[in-house]
């Protein structure tokens, strides 16, 4: 059946070929940072070779376009020039933000526009288009980008990975602020509203360093707009309905921005939402519930010389942990083995009993600029976080575990470009106290860190080369060390992290070379855990020995246009850890008065990171198609495979874009994501075979088919109605992942029907003379 | 309009430091040993049918990881058969300040049930309790012996929240140990 969709759909793209071409492009070239006009740049559209110069206050206009998606260079004198990809179908009113210091080294930047030309390298960015944005959970939103795949512990609790890689091996940064979330192993996703964020950047392998040093993975960079682009008021109102769970998210946010070339802006937002028990493609899942709260606002003031922007946000979840994850011991477990799912009550309740997770996260910037002189730009951020976690067992009323974690962070940076030479100059103080309560399984520790970096970079011989360096002093006590004898212990280090990159672009092809080295301190729960995981049945066990965790990082990314039709991209990596840290079973089970549990023990040895994210994209007028294909590999040497690798996985995804209609249809996608059996696993010797066996053994094959139908529908020049209607595993299949560690209970989530309404109010001051 | 922006933000920072919660503890003050409550210890008392009695204990009482449990080895004489066993869980992490836990489960008995299984047939154990729905609690039991020989008794406490029904083989495992057995 659904193949033949596939074909039905592939046939009536060739049937509907009709082509418009009385489109008119129109808008605004601003500065990213500042949000002001940047007069007399370039407009050039290189599939017509043909473009416009916008007028003194940026704006610009492109008559007679037909219908197609469009490759856009925008340039502007002491601006990188960026590309971006526009899909035109029905006219179009845009504003493009160029960063107008972009001669000034920022990676993240680069790594961004990159993206914007289509395919490319070193970063890939997906704009969270808050009207059409469903997710809750950052990972969802993410897993649409070849190489980044989710690992969950049950249907709620979601972290991303990249390359397979997470926790602490990649980084997350939140408006400009690494977060500081705690993550104790697999069931403990970061604590995120993903709907607060405007867009969301992901930066591949080792182009991290300015951000930290661990994230040998990536990072994910958040970002959140301060106010509307424009002068004056803009009020959203969204309503969302999942069918899976019932669930009911609602979502309100103002903004402002006043006149004047200085503008004062702010934002202010709440969400709520509320989703019962989830269903596979046969039950409930009993107390699979979530409630969440957010809150944010951002504050920001232009200034003549600078800026001064002041961001808030809140968040709080409630989520249920299902109800048959909690097993008491190994022979619980070995019976939900035989038996092939956990037995627990199949019916619908909004009620979070235990066991369940209550999480608070909180962060607060203050982030300033100052532009010194024409070529130089200082930076100051101060921020604090507080994470609050609290975990409710399931057995005794008392039974909790306690987390909490309190992060300052101070860091300054000066940006400069001096004869040709971009670079960029770095200090960042940060300390951070966790504390518990409750049973041990992790100590409490504080820990100071002062780093320091500096990168370069310049084009030379028509390539641009960068390089960089990053030194970190870190201090780490710890105590009351439960496997140490309950003695405290202090770690000093100070390493030495760097980064080496070349960039060069032809014609039709653009290559991208990474080399780094980075290290990271393995995670307090991976030296000093000792305790039971209830949703695993095993006993893991940290090791107070191990030593930084070092790895060499290589990347090449190229990006190839085969045809004006067609692009490849290919992004390959290999990095070698010399001391990866990693868990593996032991030989012998551990005695409980619960019975014998199988021990997981934090081992380091040498082992190779190596993967290829494919991408193949094809685009015609009003369609475009993208087959991508990921596969990854982590061998240690002691134990072979590293456990959970996400398995091969091919996406494809199909858009239609609408012609102008009545009921204002935009688009429709199509996306089927086949994910093969994970083959790559570990090489377990030991005693307690059954446990490791099952703990080896992939589920099969599956694909899972997902379509989307959006829409924006004009009422007044003031109000709009953004909606969608998405089927999400449209077939109902029903499938485990290997990467859910829930997979023994109960298989993944079922259909969901989900729908959007968002009422967008904006009230634009001066509407700008757009002959002008 | 601007001096009224920047009096707005000079006023926003500090309401924003108010809003922000806070740890109260500094880390170092959480010894891990004032923790919840934790069955440490499973203490069986026998009564044996001339008036003697034997206690025998499993205990760990750091928990999982550091030292192995300590366990007794139950001796039952033939002649003295049969033996009443009256069991208790105990929470003995803080050696200060004991609890018990078999007040709980009586409590919740129509939640719990203790499960029994001999490796030996020499052994046949019978519950002697019920809950308040009739059904087996097995805090109490009696051990009848037929021969001798040597073997060991797992003995199991089960969670069966709104599900017991007399059988072993649902719920949640709280506590499963082993005890040598000698019977001579």
């Amino acid at each position: 059946m659904r193949h033949f969709l596939v074909v039905l759909l592939l046939l009536w793209s060739g049937f509907t070929k009709a082509e418009h071409c009385r489109n008119i492009l129109k808008g605004q070239i601003l500065d990213k940072e500042h949000k002001t006009a940047l007069a007399y740049s370039n407009i050039f559209i290189k599939e017509l070779k043909d473009g416009a110069v916008a007028d003194e206050k940026g704006y610009f206009e492109i008559k007679d376009l037909c219908d197609g998606i469009y490759t856009l260079r925008i340039s502007h004198v002491g601006c990188k020039p960026v590309e971006l990809s526009l899909s035109v179908f029905g006219n179009i009113d845009t504003v493009i933000y160029l960063n107008h210091n972009a001669e000034v080294l920022d990676l993240v930047e680069i790594s961004a526009k990159r993206q914007n030309q289509a395919l490319s390298s070193g970063g890939s960015k997906i704009e969270v288009d808050e009207h059409t944005n469903t997710s809750v959970s950052l990972a969802e939103s993410l897993s649409k980008i070849p190489g980044l795949s989710i690992r969950s512990a049950g249907a709620g609790v979601q972290k991303p990975t990249i390359h397979g890689l997470t926790g602490s091996r990649i980084a997350i940064v939140k408006n400009g602020v690494q977060h500081e979330a705690q993550q104790w192993g697999d069931d403990h996703a970061p604590e995120i509203v993903s709907a607060a964020y405007d867009n969301i950047t992901l930066v591949k392998g080792v182009n991290t360093l300015a951000l930290s040093s661990n994230a040998s993975g990536g990072a994910i960079i958040m970002e959140q707009s301060s106010g509307p682009s424009f002068s004056g008021q803009e009020v959203r109102l969204g309503q969302l309905f999942q069918s899976n769970g019932r669930g009911l998210e609602t979502k309100l946010r103002a903004s402002h921005q006043s006149k004047g070339a200085n503008p004062f802006s702010f934002t202010v937002g709440y969400s709520q939402a509320r989703q019962g028990n989830l269903k596979n493609a046969r039950r409930y899942l009993s107390n699979t519930g979530t409630q969440d709260r957010g809150m944010f606002y951002a504050v920001a003031k232009e200034f003549k010389k600078g800026r001064v922007q002041v961001d808030y946000s809140q968040y709080q979840a409630k989520r249920g942990i299902f109800e048959g994850a909690h097993v008491g011991n190994l022979s619980d477990l070995q019976r939900i083995f035989e038996r092939g799912y956990a037995l627990a009550p199949d019916s619908f309740s909004y009620t979070i009993g235990r066991p369940y997770q209550d999480i608070t996260h909180e962060q607060l910037n203050v982030r300033s600029e100052y532009n010194l002189g024409e070529h130089y730009k200082a930076k100051l951020w101060l921020s604090r976080q507080y994470n609050l976690r609290m975990e409710f067992d399931k057995d005794r009323d008392d039974a909790m575990a306690h987390f909490e974690k309190t992060s300052h962070q101070a860091q300054f940076q000066l940006d400069g470009f001096f004869e040709g030479w971009s670079f960029q100059t770095g200090v960042l103080a940060k300390n951070i106290q966790s504390t518990t309560e409750g049973a041990y399984f992790v100590p409490e520790y504080a820990m100071s860190s002062l780093a320091a970096h500096f990168l370069a970079s310049k084009r030379w011989k028509g390539w641009l080369w960068s390089a960089g360096a990053r030194a970190e002093y870190l201090e780490q006590e710890l105590f009351n060390i439960r496997p140490l004898k309950n003695e405290d212990r202090t770690v000093n280090i100070n390493p030495v992290s760097y980064q080496l990159g070349a960039d060069k672009q032809w014609n039709s092809l653009s290559i991208n070379i990474m080399h780094g080295y980075h290290w990271r301190l393995p995670e307090v729960n991976e030296r000093f855990a000792q305790g039971l995981h209830h949703g695993l049945a095993r006993v893991e066990l940290g090791d107070p020995n191990l030593g930084l965790e070092r790895s060499f990082n290589n990347s090449v990314d190229l990006n190839y246009q085969i045809t004006e039709q067609l692009q490849l991209r290919s992004y390959t990596y290999y990095n070698w850890y010399p001391s990866y840290v990693y868990l593996k079973g032991e030989a012998q089970p551990e005695l409980t008065i619960r019975g014998a549990f199988p021990v997981m023990r934090y081992q380091q040895s040498e082992a190779t990171h190596r993967g290829l994210d494919l991408s193949l994209r094809y685009i015609l007028p009003r369609h475009s198609f993208e087959l991508t294909y990921s596969t990854v590999s982590i061998i240690t040497e002691d134990q072979g495979f590293d456990l959970l690798l996400p398995a091969n996985e091919y996406k494809l995804n199909y858009k239609l874009g609408f012609l102008e209609n009545q009921l204002g249809l935009k688009e429709l996608s199509m996306s089927a994501n086949l994910v093969e059996q994970q083959r790559r696993l570990p090489d377990y010797l030991s005693s307690e075979t059954t446990y490791f066996t099952a703990l080896s053994r992939a589920p099969e094959a599956y694909s899972l088919i997902d379509l989307k139908l959006t829409g924006r529908v004009s009422i007044s020049s003031e109000f709009e109605l953004y909606y969608f209607l998405e089927g999400k595993n449209l077939f109902n299949t029903l499938y485990q992942s290997y990467t859910d560690t829930f997979r023994f209970y109960s298989s993944a989530m079922g259909r969901t029907i989900n729908l959007g309404l968002t009422l967008k109010f904006k009230n634009q001051i001066n509407k700008p003379n757009q002959n002008n | 309009m601007k001096k009224l922006s920047i009096k707005f933000l000079m006023f926003l920072i500090p309401v924003s430091f108010v809003a922000c919660k806070g740890d109260d503890e500094k880390p170092g003050n959480n010894t891990g040993n004032e923790s919840q409550e934790l069955i440490t210890t499973v203490m069986l008392s026998f009564s044996d049918s001339n008036g003697g009695t034997q206690t025998v204990f499993f205990r760990d009482l750091d928990g999982v990881g550091g030292n192995a449990p300590t366990i007794d080895t139950i001796n039952l004489t033939f002649d003295n058969a049969p033996y009443t066993m009256n069991m208790m869980f105990l929470d003995e992490s803080d050696s200060t300040d004991v609890e018990d836990i078999t007040a709980e489960i009586r409590e919740e008995a129509n939640d719990h049930l203790v499960c029994f299984t001999p490796s030996t047939g020499a052994l046949s154990i019978t519950i002697s309790d019920k809950d308040g729905n009739n059904l087996d609690l097995g805090l109490q039991s009696v051990w009848s012996l037929s021969d001798a020989g040597t073997g060991s008794v797992n003995i199991a406490l089960k969670h069966q929240p709104e599900i017991k029904n007399g059988q072993c083989n649902i719920g949640e495992t709280d506590v499963e140990v082993d005890f040598p057995l000698i019977i001579n």
